[in-house]
């Protein structure tokens, strides 16, 4: 049965995740360096900054700035100390940090599911397997 | 959909970081550790019988507790600090100085040799490097399949099988600390 006039085609709603989805999503998390931080912190109590510059190949510049922007949103917590004699930072995921990390993950399995299913109705809708 | 590819994008990005943290690397410092104990310890038993009950009396604990400060030590210094992941490498290498005690008991009481508890160690510990390779660093599987090799001379071949035994397993051991040094130092640069 063709739409009514007005109304999107078959599939096109689940083809463009609605706004309620995407509403999930956590605007510092969007970011992927501040994302991949989040989910490195996620897996161990501390990393060190050279750490993270290391397993995420970003600039010194461009590592700092984002751990910054997620400190001051109360993301991470900043410890510092000395290792045999050189300044050392630690960086912790607050259970704010993990809150937010927590719902951000599941926003985007929601959108992952809703673009999963909407090329499979789009093309049922349109005869694609036939 | 552009909004899509690039969520999808970014999440490869984030994958590929976590791939890179889950590369588990013990420090070279402890495979160099017990290459020297294995080697003497098991060369002990031809050259001096009776040095080798004090002997891995002395070592084992102590290798142990040395090798966890020396874990301890060497992740603080890779910048990462993860209690969760020490506890897991502690509890299975307990398991292996639990398991070494508890073997003790059948010679105590009467009911197997030296001989036999010493050959049931090697097999014990070619267990756990084989374990300890299966769940996380590889070059421990070379180490376990060389201790189970060394199990087998130890029972079938005669003379002095246990000095050629420990050093072959000393050398594999640092063999693998020498590689997991250089991983290391290439990573570093």
């Amino acid at each position: 049965m063709p739409p009514k006039r007005g109304e999107p085609p078959v599939g096109a709603a689940e083809a463009i995740p609605g706004r309620e989805v995407l509403d999930g999503l956590d605007k510092l998390l969007e970011h992927r360096v501040r994302l991949a931080i989040a989910v490195l912190l996620s897996r161990a109590d501390a990393l060190s900054f050279s750490r993270l510059r290391e397993l995420l190949g970003e600039t010194d510049g461009n590592l700092g700035a984002n751990l910054r922007r997620l400190e001051d949103a109360g993301y991470l917590a900043v410890t510092k100390e000395f290792l045999d004699r050189k300044p050392i930072s630690w960086y912790a995921l607050t259970a704010a940090g993990r809150a937010a990390l927590a719902s951000h993950v599941r926003a985007l399995e929601r959108i992952t599911r809703a673009a999963a299913v909407a090329p499979a109705r789009s093309e049922h809708s349109t005869g694609g397997d036939r | 959909m552009p909004e899509m590819s690039r969520i999808e994008e970014d999440l490869g990005y984030v994958r590929a970081a976590v791939a890179r943290m889950d590369r588990s690397r013990s420090p070279a410092a402890i495979y160099f550790l017990w290459a020297a104990i294995v080697a003497a310890g098991f060369s002990l038993v031809d050259l001096a019988p009776r040095m080798v009950g004090l002997y891995w009396l002395v070592a084992g604990p102590g290798g142990f507790a040395l090798s966890v400060w020396l874990g301890w030590r060497a992740s603080r210094r890779a910048g990462e600090m993860d209690r969760a992941e020490g506890r897991r490498h502690m509890l299975h290498w307990f398991g292996l100085l639990a398991a070494g005690c508890l073997a003790v008991v059948p010679v105590v009481a009467g009911q197997a040799s030296w001989y036999g508890f010493a050959a049931t160690m090697v097999l014990l510990t070619a267990l756990a490097y084989w374990l300890a390779g299966v769940h996380g660093d590889r070059t421990m599987l070379v180490v376990g399949a060389l201790l189970g090799a060394g199990y087998g001379v130890i029972v079938l071949l005669p003379g002095p099988v246990w000095t050629i035994t420990g050093i072959l397993i000393g050398a594999a051991m640092a063999a693998a600390g020498w590689s997991a040094w250089r991983q290391r130092a290439a990573e570093a640069r």
